[in-house]
């Protein structure tokens, strides 16, 4: 059994070594990871080449991680790399169920579901490849030029593999179904698409709950304010709505928002979550301080702010409102977040391994 | 008398008995498949387009699931999985990995059908030399040309050394060189005692290496037994009647006809069928009458009457016909399961 697995492991590796698209991303994760050289931080700020930014040691740190966080794991690995990795392993099941390609495998002594199961995790293996080096590099250049020896950042590696698994099991079920590659490709970036809308529409309608909660709550205190409500001569208050009123304006809003956000938070739970997933790196990147200070914003952008078309909001209350949100976000369990996203595909790879075991070729 | 079953079909290394596979839409393959092939035997499978040769060959390679399928294959039910260690198979049109070189070809699924490292280099080395192929061995299949891709398929067919080796068309794409050595091969599994079951439309070829043959029609085995007792069965005498210069062949006819003294069915194109007493069948094509038996005395009292009305008889033969004769007058005047079940039955 394990001669057959080795076998196909061995075949999967020469095949990715045979695309030139393995090796380009491979050489790109390398360049954009070194490029990163050119930025360091010393005891004074930051470095960009021959230029220096003063700051505080633990504000640059802070800059730093973020900066390749964003760039190369937010940027490089989840979308231009996974999409390259997306294009290089399409065409791995289209190629297996071909007429005449089939036919070998299934008349050896390997069972359908092995076969599929072992060409499936083989197919990890090129994200797999090309993480390890992002992130070898990148806790190698952290550690010199960020001063930050970060071992935290290897879990990079499971993190990466379990989002793009994600997209590779609707990769996977679409090759299945349609038997092309281009196909099935374009219907994976369109799945893909719809994702991370779920995945970002959530947390933004989850934000403005608490926004309209935290405003709601302000105009209430302000209501019990008499000074708030006795302005003499004011008469354009009598037109105004009361401070209540307005409350209770922010609370039928945020419930509303709260119901939507509630068919979101639903529909996420049972469906890959492509942006939490990697989002999840940044728990163990960043300190919890880091992120709370990462909240706090520049004094010119204090103040009250209008949205338009909407009630004026307190920069306190949005700023509250943002460290909830974070703090809910942040505190939602891998169980949630992974856990279901590989039920998810667990259920849809077993569909399409169960639709490539009855299938005649 | 049921006729004598040949030795090597005491045992049988395909065993097949009510085999049915019926595709979406209702469309009937297979329509009860029976087939016995022996151990050591050469076989072939014929039959035109459509007529569900592939089919049955891939239920046997499990790369197709039988709607109901009876019978064994080495001695294990159909679609026995383990089983397939002890085969080898060779796809019509197949597709190797394009990255892998010939040698990673037969290395790869020489381990797929669990060959351990060292026999798998070795046998595959040993069989790039077989099939011709050693030159170009380390070369990218890519580069490979069609007849250098069905040698090393061949090769990859007995790489893992099966007791029964499946080959559908073989010889598809090979140039004639290549052929003589695919057939030599296939001669060479037969001296080592192995079982190779050939799927082909290359009637000459098949006749001259298979022991055995069936022939397919629309999902039924129309014909099976081996060539010479399916020859010698259908074999017949041919009477060719003179005619002298100026003679009017269509005049002649009606006089030949009458003198045969047949039951005559109505007229089928150019040729006239008919059965003579003992229920013989004959049939009148231009000049010559075709007598359907192997018995020279049947001829007798035919030869007596044209000459008796004055024709004159310039040939009496025996003629066995040809794999392609009997292929022919099979796929051409089957009416599956209604006038070839008498002769579907093994011979």
């Amino acid at each position: 059994m394990m001669r057959q697995t080795l076998a196909i492991f061995v075949d999967a590796y020469r095949d990715l070594n045979s695309r030139k698209l393995f090796w380009v991303t491979l050489v790109l994760s390398g360049v954009f990871v070194a490029a990163f050289v050119l930025l360091g931080v010393d005891d004074k700020g930051v470095q960009f080449a021959t230029r220096h930014f003063d700051m505080p040691k633990t504000q640059a740190v802070y800059m730093y991680k973020y900066i390749f966080r964003l760039a190369v794991i937010g940027i490089w690995l989840t979308w231009a790399a996974t999409i390259l990795a997306l294009i290089s392993t399409a065409g791995i099941f289209p190629d297996l169920i071909a007429g005449g390609s089939i036919d070998l495998y299934l008349s050896k002594p390997l069972s359908r579901a092995r076969l599929f199961a072992t060409r499936y995790v083989a197919g990890l293996t090129f994200v797999l490849l090309q993480v390890m080096v992002v992130t070898l590099g990148g806790f190698l250049v952290l550690g010199w030029r960020g001063q930050t020896w970060l071992p935290q950042l290897f879990l990079a590696i499971p993190i990466v593999i379990c989002f793009f698994s994600y997209l590779f099991g609707i990769c996977v079920f679409f090759d299945v179904l349609t038997r092309s590659t281009v196909a099935a490709l374009l219907l994976t970036i369109g799945t893909w698409g719809l994702l991370a809308g779920v995945d970002m529409l959530e947390p933004f309608l989850l934000n403005q709950y608490n926004i309209f909660i935290h405003e709601a709550d302000r105009l209430d205190a302000d209501a019990d304010d008499p000074s708030e409500l006795s302005i003499p001569g004011n008469k354009s208050k009598l037109s105004m709505p009361t401070p209540s009123e307005r409350a209770q304006t922010a609370r039928d809003i945020a419930g509303r928002i709260k119901v939507f956000q509630r068919i979101v938070y639903g529909i996420k739970t049972i469906t890959p979550k492509t942006t939490d997933t990697t989002d999840l790196l940044s728990r163990y990147v960043f300190t919890d301080e880091e992120v709370e200070s990462s909240l706090n914003p520049p004094a010119r952008q204090r103040g009250a702010t209008r949205r338009e078309g909407g009630p004026p909001f307190d920069d306190q209350s949005a700023k509250e409102a943002s460290r909830e949100s974070s703090r809910e976000y942040r505190g939602r369990s891998i169980a949630w977040v992974v856990g279901t996203s590989l039920v998810f595909e667990v259920v849809l790879v077993t569909f399409a391994g169960w639709m490539f075991c009855r299938r005649d070729y | 008398m049921p006729p004598p079953v040949p030795p090597s079909l005491t045992i049988a290394a395909i065993d097949l008995s009510d085999v049915v596979k019926v595709y979406p839409g209702r469309v009937h393959a297979l329509q009860g498949i029976k087939l016995r092939v022996g151990i050591g035997e050469v076989f072939g499978l014929l039959g035109p387009n459509g007529a569900g040769k592939s089919t049955l060959v891939k239920i046997m390679m499990t790369v197709v699931r039988a709607t109901r399928a009876h019978g064994t294959i080495l001695g294990n039910p159909v679609g026995h999985k383990p089983t397939l260690a002890r085969i080898g198979y060779l796809p019509e049109n197949h597709r190797f990995p394009r990255y892998l070189t010939g040698r990673q070809v037969l290395e790869f699924f020489a381990a797929l059908a669990k060959v351990d490292r060292p026999t798998r280099k070795r046998r595959s080395g040993e069989l790039l030399d077989v099939v011709g192929m050693t030159p170009w061995a380390d070369a990218k299949i890519s580069t490979y040309s069609k007849g250098m891709l069905q040698r090393v398929g061949i090769a990859q067919a007995l790489v893992h050394d099966p007791d029964l080796v499946v080959l559908d068309e073989p010889t598809d794409g090979v140039d004639p060189v290549g052929r003589r050595d695919v057939l030599a091969v296939i001669g060479s599994l037969r001296g080592k005692g192995k079982t190779v079951f050939i799927n082909s439309h290359a009637l000459s070829e098949l006749e001259s290496i298979c022991d055995r043959v069936a022939i397919l029609v629309k999902g039924h085995v129309a014909l099976q037994g081996s060539i010479d007792a399916l020859t010698v069965a259908r074999q017949r005498y041919e009477i060719e009647i003179g005619s002298a210069p100026g003679d009017d062949i269509l005049s002649l006819r009606p006089r030949i006809l009458l003198a045969i003294g047949a039951t005559w069915n109505a007229p089928d194109g150019p040729v006239n069928r008919g059965m003579l007493d003992g229920n013989i069948p004959v049939e009148l094509d231009s000049l010559v009458v075709r007598i359907g038996t192997t018995h020279a005395q049947d001829v007798q009292p035919l030869i007596d009457r044209l000459r008796g009305a004055g024709h004159t008889i310039r040939r009496v033969q025996q003629v066995r016909p040809s794999l392609e004769d009997l292929f022919m007058s099979t796929v051409t005047d089957a009416k599956p399961g209604a006038a070839l079940a008498p002769v579907a039955r093994a011979v």
